[in-house]
């Protein structure tokens, strides 16, 4: 108990305190230690990480093994977490081809570098006068240089490479160092990344639009004063952010004493008065709870969370 | 700071007008308004014929350092507290040809042990704390704290009860950020309340994460709340457990096991960004009492819309007092609320003093 819980709760005693007034005392060494505590935690939540991903292999592997409900999700999971630790540690990719010299038949290697660099599967004459301008003068002293578009396989590359000087030119195989695959291009990380993992969070964000119609007809339905008030806050905050209830009430800056009809100037004052003093009495309770709960922490009077009473 | 640049720029006019551009000279002084010292205040002596002057610094090390090209007579810049450094001024003249150089006295600059710019902001924390220590004192004396009932939180025991009696889970989502938030912490002291009914009640609880910390703490939470309750032998460690730290695929996960396993009370406790509503929809879409409690504002509104009771703001972090009971947790909200009103107290002063266009209260309160 006195390992577990005393002592745990005297240096979140200590780290506390220290941290809270470092705060007000920028004289070595509190003034610099927000920044190391935050590097600290880093290092220590990296080696945490270790225990996430064992207790995510051993619920999604049981599941897949006892053949559990929506095993084949868990089996995705699993063969995305090997294949994306396979890419990020043991193959790479990220090969490319050194362009040396263009030799003595340039227009028929730009061809074969326009090709190399092409995006949309035609060569077009924009192209062309891309490759001429990026590889036309590879250097008096024959420095390397780089075709920005790597490709993920040796093969591949290494294809490249002898077109380029079955065409007369001199070429050799680069491959991108380890640690740089991680954001270079041509790699099979990159590929997992992008071709996976960002559309599949792009389409989970985009679901958001459909929550959001759903949440707001609930919310927007009439059931008692408050809801129409909502309701009619919502349609005027709605009408007044959008061309069309500029145009609508665009008369009403024509009579002087009727201009504050204008929906745009309604729009804005519901959303800098009311809605910012609504927003501010959250704001002031949120900062209270957090001094409060902060304090309670520090003061060992809240332990619950490392497990106490 | 004011006084001293005024004072500097006297010397300097006074320098020209007596000496009509005689020597280049440098003058290195520690800018002493600057709590966390680091700033130099740099004059430049002018010289009759310079368009511009390079400055540089040297620390010790044979090299001097580039510091700017400019053709300003006083700068602001930044050195090492604690090091000693010496500037040098180079005149140019229109063709950048060197015309003089000279080198100022060694500077050190130091960092205060108090920042007085945050003065106002170190009495209102001891305000803020003295105040609320006081109350957990009174309530340690055994005074009576009434508390007003707060709906939010007394659904937690009916949400858990019904899902024991429709045989279904309690799934609590204790956001998705990490420990080094405090709504993680008050979402993980909330959880240590819920294992406690979900142990009483004996219904299965599930508690997915997406901070390995957070999977570690809420463990030792769940356990602790087990054990507390008697039923050690309910308790299992993977009733917390890891999917991922990303945000979407966190909602991805938690949303699957939502719509597979149904849970019939869904508690969303902690820090949330936009994945709020994803979760909380497909709750709904599932017919769970959903209970949201999140310190983050811009989520409040979809919690409100999407689930059945939402703690807000302050609520939020005050669950674990009302629902442990304990006298001192109590005492420390009833100063939280003592505090609220003094801050109440000081907003309609100043919108009194402002009104009547004076600003000296609300010079009080703005900080650097």
């Amino acid at each position: 108990m006195f390992w577990k819980r005393t002592i745990p709760a005297i240096i979140v005693a200590a780290v506390g305190v220290i941290m809270l007034l470092s705060w007000f005392i920028p004289h070595a060494p509190f003034g610099n230690l927000e920044i190391h505590a935050t590097q600290w935690y880093d290092i220590i939540a990296s080696f945490a990480m270790i225990l996430g991903a064992l207790n995510l292999l051993k619920l999604q592997g049981t599941k897949v093994v006892k053949r559990q409900k929506g095993w084949p999700y868990s089996l995705a999971a699993v063969i995305a977490f090997f294949m994306t630790l396979t890419f990020g540690f043991f193959i790479k990719g990220g090969y490319y081809p050194n362009l040396i010299d263009v030799g003595d038949n340039p227009e028929a290697v730009y061809q074969k570098i326009a090709e190399v660099i092409d995006e949309d599967g035609e060569v077009t004459p924009f192209d062309m006068g891309e490759a001429r301008m990026l590889y036309g003068n590879p250097g008096p002293s024959g420095e390397k240089i780089n075709l920005h578009k790597a490709v993920v396989s040796k093969k591949t590359a290494q294809k490249i490479v002898d077109e380029l000087e079955e065409l007369g030119a001199t070429a050799t195989l680069g491959e991108l160092n380890w640690g740089s695959h991680v954001q270079g291009t041509g790699t099979y990380y990159r590929w997992v990344f992008y071709s996976f993992f960002t559309p599949l969070s792009a389409t989970m964000f985009a679901l958001l639009a459909f929550f959001v119609a759903s949440a707001s007809y609930r919310a927007f339905k009439i059931r008692n004063a408050e809801a129409t008030v909502l309701l009619v806050s919502g349609i005027l905050i709605m009408l007044g952010r959008v061309p069309l209830g500029a145009y609508l009430t665009a008369w009403t800056q024509n009579i002087s004493w009727l201009s504050w009809l204008h929906l745009p100037t309604i729009q804005e004052w519901l959303y800098q008065y009311p809605n910012a003093a609504g927003a501010r009495a959250i704001m002031i309770g949120i900062g209270l709870g957090i001094v409060g709960t902060s304090l309670r922490v520090i003061l060992g009077i809240e332990k619950s969370f490392m497990g106490g009473d | 700071m004011m006084l001293k640049r005024i004072t500097c720029l006297l010397i300097l006019l006074l320098s020209i007008g007596t000496f009509a551009f005689a020597d280049l000279a440098i003058r290195a002084e520690a800018d002493p308004s600057e709590p966390e010292g680091n700033q130099v205040i740099i004059s430049i002596l002018p010289m009759k014929g310079a368009s511009n002057y390079i400055v540089q610094k040297n620390t010790g090390e044979a090299e001097w350092l580039p510091v700017l090209e400019t053709s300003d007579l006083e700068f602001e810049t930044n050195i090492d507290n604690d090091v000693p450094t010496t500037f040098k001024v180079i005149a140019l003249d229109e063709n950048r040809s060197v015309l003089a150089e000279a080198v100022s006295k060694e500077v050190v600059t130091k960092a205060k042990w108090f920042n007085t710019r945050r003065t106002n902001r170190f009495i209102a924390l001891i305000i803020i704390c003295g105040t609320i220590l006081y109350f957990i004192s009174r309530a340690r004396q055994n005074k009576k704290i009434y508390l007003r009932p707060v709906a939010g939180l007394q659904a937690f025991e009916e949400a858990v009860g019904r899902a024991t009696e429709m045989g279904r889970s309690v799934l609590f989502v204790p956001g998705i950020m990490d420990l080094d938030q405090v709504e993680t912490i008050s979402g993980l002291i909330i959880l240590g309340h819920v294992a406690k009914m979900t142990a009483r009640y004996e219904a299965e609880l599930e508690v997915p994460v997406s901070r390995s910390l957070v999977m570690e703490s809420g463990r030792e939470t769940v356990q602790a709340s087990y054990i507390s309750e008697g039923r050690p032998d309910l308790f299992s460690a993977d009733m917390v457990h890891y999917y991922t730290d990303d945000q979407f695929a966190f909602a991805a996960a938690v949303d699957g096991q939502m719509l597979r396993k149904k849970p019939a009370a869904v508690f969303l406790q902690g820090k949330f960004y936009a994945e709020s509503l994803i979760m909380a929809e497909t709750g709904n879409s599932i017919g769970a009492i959903q209970i949201a409690g999140t310190g983050s504002p811009s989520q409040i509104p979809f919690f409100v819309t999407a689930c059945d009771y939402t703690l807000i703001g302050e609520e939020f972090f005050a669950a674990s007092a009302y629902l442990g009971d304990d006298p001192k947790l109590l005492g420390s909200i009833k100063g939280q609320d003592i505090v609220k009103g003094i801050l109440m107290a000081a907003l309609g002063l100043g919108v009194i003093f402002e009104t009547f266009n004076l600003h000296f209260f609300k010079k009080l309160f703005v900080g650097s």
